[in-house]
């Protein structure tokens, strides 16, 4: 069976909808292979974006993943009650997403301009993801953002191959022995230990991380997540 | 060590909480440090799986803008499917040898298993005797008997090129027939066994009658089954032949 896997890999035009459905609703690599097989199988919506919309292709691009991981998390909320036909609900939402970043555009560019005529000689040095949380509109949004900035400094004091081996075992749900082939340990108990001692360090960076940046100070506080 | 995150973290991570819910899990955070640590390790996790995908989406969207590539057909997994075992020749091994092995149990399942009248022939027919003189023949103590004993050996190690060699080499009589017939025979070669059994004389008795049977079992391996149950008629019908009793009961079972 694994050898049949191997060479017949099952075209993405071959899936239904209800399959695909079923499978982002499976998680691990059932769900990884239903949303490649949308991503390629709703490009025309990317190509179109591109050419309706004042957006570039990196930008394209990036509502274009920000839209499927959308989808997906509303299929896993269950918020997608299939009245309409899951490509509907892709379009409806990547038009929307689509529709909020030329807005965005627009605010950071009239922004920049102010700032222009303010501060002609001196810019602010603040990191470019800073930059983009202040055109969050909400304040939720940009609490959000700014969780997700503080975290993403936590991270990056893990190496890549540490972050994926962490998320590999307790987001994507994947087996110690199915660890232990994919990045070379030993054996599983090994792989077990190591995800271990990576919780303590990510833990440890994140505490690290709310303690020495005040911005940051709400990862370890219990202030509001929710929208008033 | 526990894997599972606590059910509201992921609830919170989806925003699919009510308001209720929400509530509640505000109030749990306030006094729960654990779970306000735990929510921020999940949350950190999160974003680094959706940036993975990202990363891998954008790769594959570059790719796809620039080749105008459309989504993968049949045709196209075929071709993929080709590339991927060119370039793992193990693998390839495996499958051809798995391949093979499919097809000559396929070939043999055919033409074995399926074939009755195969079937009866190897029920019915009888190997000559492999030591000594085939029937009564006392022209096998001549100084021929030696190349004789030496033809029978290679019969019985089924060496039948060579054994139809010997054999030539002594006077044509009719054991040498009823000899040459089975070597045929058992080379798949029955027109040529039914002409070499058909000169065996009616005097040789027993020989005769052997070959007399051969010679239908030879039209029921030529799959001739006509001339196989003329033949076996025949024989049913001798009288002196002591094949008979089997020839009917190989023509009943023919009649199945």
């Amino acid at each position: 069976m694994k050898i049949t896997r191997s060479f017949y890999r099952k075209p993405c035009s071959s899936y239904s909808e209800e399959e695909l459905l079923a499978m982002v609703r499976q998680r691990g690599a059932e769900s990884d292979k239903a949303l490649d097989c949308l991503y390629e199988r709703n490009f025309d919506m990317a190509r179109h974006a591109l050419q309706e919309h004042k957006l570039d292709e990196e930008e394209v691009l990036e509502v274009y993943a920000d839209t499927l991981l959308a989808v997906r998390d509303n299929i896993w909320a269950g918020r997608f009650e299939q009245r309409g036909t899951l490509r509907a609900f892709f379009g409806m939402t990547f038009r929307n997403k689509c529709i909020d970043k030329i807005r965005r555009n627009a605010t950071k560019q009239k922004r920049d301009d102010d700032t222009r005529k303010e501060y002609v000689e001196e810019l602010p040095a603040t990191p470019y993801s800073i930059m983009e949380l202040q055109e969050e509109e909400t304040a939720y949004s940009r609490q959000s953002a700014l969780r997700k900035y503080c975290l993403g400094m936590a991270l990056d004091q893990l190496s890549e191959r540490e972050r994926d081996i962490v998320t590999d075992y307790f987001v994507n749900d994947q087996k110690p022995a199915a660890i232990a082939e994919k990045y070379g340990f030993k054996t599983s108990r090994v792989v077990s230990t190591t995800v271990y001692n990576l919780k303590t360090k990510l833990e440890g960076a994140i505490r690290q991380v709310c303690e020495s940046d005040t911005r940051c100070a709400l990862l370890c506080s219990s202030s509001s997540l929710f929208s008033p | 060590m526990e894997k599972k995150a606590d059910p509201a973290i992921e609830r919170y991570l989806l925003h699919a909480m009510t308001p209720d819910e929400q509530q509640q899990f505000q109030s749990r955070l306030a006094v729960e440090p654990g779970l306000v640590a735990e929510l921020a390790f999940y949350e950190a996790l999160w974003l680094h799986r959706d940036r993975q995908a990202k990363a891998r989406w954008a790769t594959k969207g570059k790719h796809l803008f620039n080749t105008g590539e459309q989504p993968q057909t049949e045709l196209a997994v075929a071709h993929s499917v080709f590339q991927r075992i060119a370039s793992t020749p193990y693998r390839w091994a495996v499958a051809a040898t798995f391949a093979l092995l499919v097809t000559a149990a396929g070939i043999w399942y055919v033409t074995a298993g399926q074939d009755p009248y195969q079937k009866l022939y190897s029920t019915y027919y009888e190997r000559l005797p492999s030591s000594g003189q085939l029937s009564g023949g006392g022209e096998l103590t001549s100084p021929g008997a030696k190349t004789w004993q030496r033809a029978l050996n290679l019969y019985a190690a089924k060496q039948y090129d060579q054994a139809l060699r010997e054999v030539r080499q002594l006077p044509q009589n009719a054991n040498t027939y009823l000899f040459t017939g089975a070597c045929l025979l058992e080379q798949n070669h029955p027109q040529e066994a039914i002409r070499a059994f058909q000169q065996v004389d009616r005097a040789a008795l027993s020989r005769y009658n052997r070959a007399q049977f051969n010679i239908a079992l030879a039209y029921l391996r030529a799959r001739d089954t006509e001339n196989a149950r003329a033949q076996l008629d025949k024989v049913a019908h001798d009288r002196d032949n002591q094949f008979k009793s089997k020839a009917a009961e190989l023509l009943e079972k023919m009649k199945r």
